[in-house]
């Protein structure tokens, strides 16, 4: 099995700390640094990745982050090997119009787009973007967009009646030369039967433990093995790695202790009223309180939950030295994840520091 | 008031003729709409000194968002001008794609709104709402985009779009203007109250003076005021006789059957501004180039073959300038100009129009960025 490596791209802001990040200079603790997502700081990133031999940058999706598609667009640019992965939410767009949409983006980065379809859990956001369905009718959806778009990607004379999508006579004037592969994210039984079902070839998981990624492994393809189909898998996670085992942890400890408990009270607060299983499955991972010390979050061995604390989504990250960092991700791999997409604080540097460490040492 | 100068961008492929069909000669002087052809045309444009570059939409072209985000990292001062249909996409994810466009471009977006006059075209892109529907469903996503840009959070009720507690995280710092196009009624009302430049294509002056008294008239009861924008091709040589040799030579170039298999296709055309394109020519057929002269040096014959702007002012630089100053003084302040194909001419208008347009009317400023 060959293995996959991807970093992201912080489009909400970047940071050396954990809630640096955040864009709204309001709800930032004023005394941490803060990275704008210029495009001149995310072509530093992109060419970062590049030259470190990743294959892919991750583009996320949401009401804080950049246009996805653009700045694929853009760092296309400025780049020449590096793939895009995508982020977008299918119910915010007719899928015909997203089609055309990715066969430009094919066009103008060459070939270099994969997708990551993102359904979204948060009840609220969805309703201020203005869809109403809720989260069980919203995967259902994404399986028929998902469906509409492979058919527009045929060519001329497409013809499909839905429940959510009716298309007369449409479909792109020429077939899409390179359909790009479909990355999918999402833990409830209703993602699951989705990605199963034909839509996604890449299955997302955020860093849960090796135990909880097995489990959730061994069911999802055995649903898919149930419709004759295969699936790839992929972790998203965050990396702190350093030269030693306890010069990372002083790493972790220092993102640690710039969380204030106040700033976790109000993170801890949204992050619970999320619908989404895959949030509820990381806010299990810690009590919600930072402990008393940094290692009081390390779930498994070197794996450390205080990025959850205040962070949605993937809350987890990779802690320890270049060569047990790498043994970890290895021990993920023979369970059956061959695609990882990594992440630090800041990402610019961090970008180097996995490339250049520990990417080696498991390849 | 400053004259804005603004080319097109050939973003379905660019010819030397009026079509890619050219009698007896193979076609491999089409240039296709690759990316690297593009940025060429973009690069040109900038070169000029036009101010932006309109990038249109429609199932032919790519698509207008990610062309802009592209060409804007190889430009410096050139605007793009992005065409886009409000019904595919919520307005607030639009408003979005806007606020990143301009952080991409540093503020080098302009909105050009097309509502979409053909409903088959729709209906491939699952849109089965009717014309007038179509412009109604306009104005409410204008409303909402602008409610977004005014930065309080809302809620919306609306025939078209819901949401509750809209609005964005950060707010925009430069909301880009919106360029209108649509000549129907519906689309009147809705330009009068949502657009800041409402767009026609290349009608006589007489007719534009018309629709201007209207559109200003609609515009007051808002309490608002509109610029005008005028899309139409050129066609200008050092002389007026080369300007219609070289109109004669892309007419000629032209089978019959071409011309007669798009007019089938324009005729079926819901769109009005279609409608009053056709409506110019008496007749499709001529004897000489010049039976398709509509009014001095404004000359018909590409709406033979092309939907949208069918028009080209044909001329010497000296006659296409005062035809510019001339539509100027009707109300006209904003034009979007073509030619085949367009990497030259952009270059040709830009060196040889333009200086003049600066000499001959200095109170006209010509805008670049």
């Amino acid at each position: 099995m060959s293995i996959e490596f991807n970093w992201f791209l912080p489009t909400n802001g970047d940071s050396r700390h954990l809630t640096g990040n955040i864009s709204t200079p309001q709800l930032r603790p004023s005394h941490l640094t803060h990275r704008e997502p210029d495009v001149d700081y995310l072509i530093q990133i992109a060419r970062a990745a590049e030259a470190t031999g990743f294959n892919a940058a991750l583009i996320p999706t949401g009401a804080a982050c950049e246009d996805a598609w653009l700045i694929a667009a853009a760092l296309a640019q400025h780049t020449e090997k590096l793939k895009f992965l995508v982020a977008f939410r299918p119910g915010l767009e007719l899928p015909a119009y997203a089609a055309q949409k990715v066969a430009a983006l094919q066009t103008f980065t060459g070939n270099r787009v994969l997708l990551n379809v993102v359904t979204g859990g948060d009840q609220d956001q969805q309703e201020a973007y203005g869809d109403f369905l809720n989260h069980d009718e919203r995967y259902l959806r994404t399986g028929e967009f998902l469906q509409v778009v492979r058919q527009i990607w045929q060519g001329p004379g497409q013809e499909h009646s839905g429940t959510h999508y009716d298309i007369r006579n449409g479909g792109l004037t020429h077939p899409l030369a390179v359909p790009p592969e479909i990355y999918f994210g999402g833990a409830s039984p209703a993602a699951e039967k989705v990605a199963t079902g034909g839509a996604a070839d890449v299955y997302l998981l955020w860093g849960e433990t090796p135990d909880m990624v097995n489990e959730r492994l061994q069911r999802v393809r055995s649903q898919a093995q149930q419709q004759n189909r295969t699936l790839r898998f992929g972790l998203r996670i965050h990396v702190i790695a350093r030269e030693t085992e306890s010069q990372a942890w002083d790493e972790a400890d220092r993102l640690w202790r710039a969380l204030s408990p106040e700033t976790i009270a109000n993170a801890q607060r949204a992050l619970r009223s999320s619908q989404s299983v895959g949030q509820a499955r990381m806010q299990d991972l810690n009590d919600g309180t930072r402990g008393n010390s940094v290692r009081d979050l390390e779930i498994a061995p070197g794996l450390w939950s205080g990025i959850g604390l205040v962070r949605g989504g993937a809350g987890t990250a990779l802690v320890g030295s270049y060569q047990q960092v790498a043994d970890a991700i290895r021990q993920y791999h023979d369970l059956g994840v061959d695609t990882f997409i990594f992440s630090g604080y800041a990402n610019l540097e961090e970008a180097w520091r996995v490339g250049e460490n520990v990417l080696p040492r498991v390849q | 008031m400053t004259i804005e100068l603004n080319w097109y961008l050939p973003n379905h492929g660019d010819f030397h003729g009026l079509t890619n069909n050219r009698m007896g000669e193979s076609s491999n002087k089409a240039r296709t709409s690759t990316p690297a052809y593009l940025e060429s045309v973009a690069r040109a444009i900038e070169y000029a000194g036009f101010n932006a570059v309109l990038i249109p939409t429609g199932p032919t072209c790519h698509d207008g968002w990610v062309v802009a985000a592209s060409l804007s990292q190889v430009t410096t001062r050139l605007k793009f001008l992005v065409a886009f249909r409000p019904g595919f996409v919520l307005p607030a994810v639009a408003v979005q794609s806007v606020q990143s466009l301009q952080r991409i471009t540093g503020n080098r977006l302009l909105l050009n709104v097309v509502t979409g006059g053909d409903s088959a075209e729709q209906r491939g892109y699952g849109d089965f709402l009717n014309h007038d529907e179509r412009y109604s469903r306009t104005a409410e996503f204008l409303d909402i985009v602008r409610r977004i840009w005014a930065g309080k959070k809302f809620d919306y009720e609306g025939q078209h779009f819901r949401l509750r507690n809209a609005g964005l995280l950060r707010p925009i710092d430069t909301p880009p203007p919106i360029y209108f196009g649509g000549a129907s009624a519906a689309a009147e009302a809705v330009a009068a109250q949502y657009s800041d430049t409402y767009l026609f294509w290349g009608e006589t002056p007489d007719m534009v003076e018309e629709r201007i008294r209207r559109a200003d008239d609609l515009a007051s009861r808002h309490g608002r005021q509109l610029r005008y924008g005028y899309r139409v091709h050129v066609i200008s040589r050092d002389t007026p006789e080369q300007a219609w040799a070289e109109a004669d030579r892309l007419l000629r170039e032209v089978p019959r059957e071409i011309i007669e298999k798009a007019q089938k296709q324009l005729q079926a055309s819901e769109s009005v501004g279609q409608a009053r394109m056709r409506s110019l020519r008496r007749s499709n057929t001529f004897n000489d180039v010049r039976d398709l002269e509509v009014y001095p040096n404004l000359w018909t014959g590409v709406g033979l073959v092309r939907g949208g702007a069918g028009t080209a002012i044909v001329g010497s630089h000296e006659q296409v300038a005062e035809r510019i100053e001339q539509l100027y003084e009707s109300g006209v302040s904003s034009f979007i100009l073509s030619g085949y194909p367009n990497l030259e001419e952009a270059l040709n208008v830009g060196e040889e129009v333009v200086p003049l347009l600066r000499s001959t009317a200095p109170r006209l400023a010509v805008a670049s960025a």
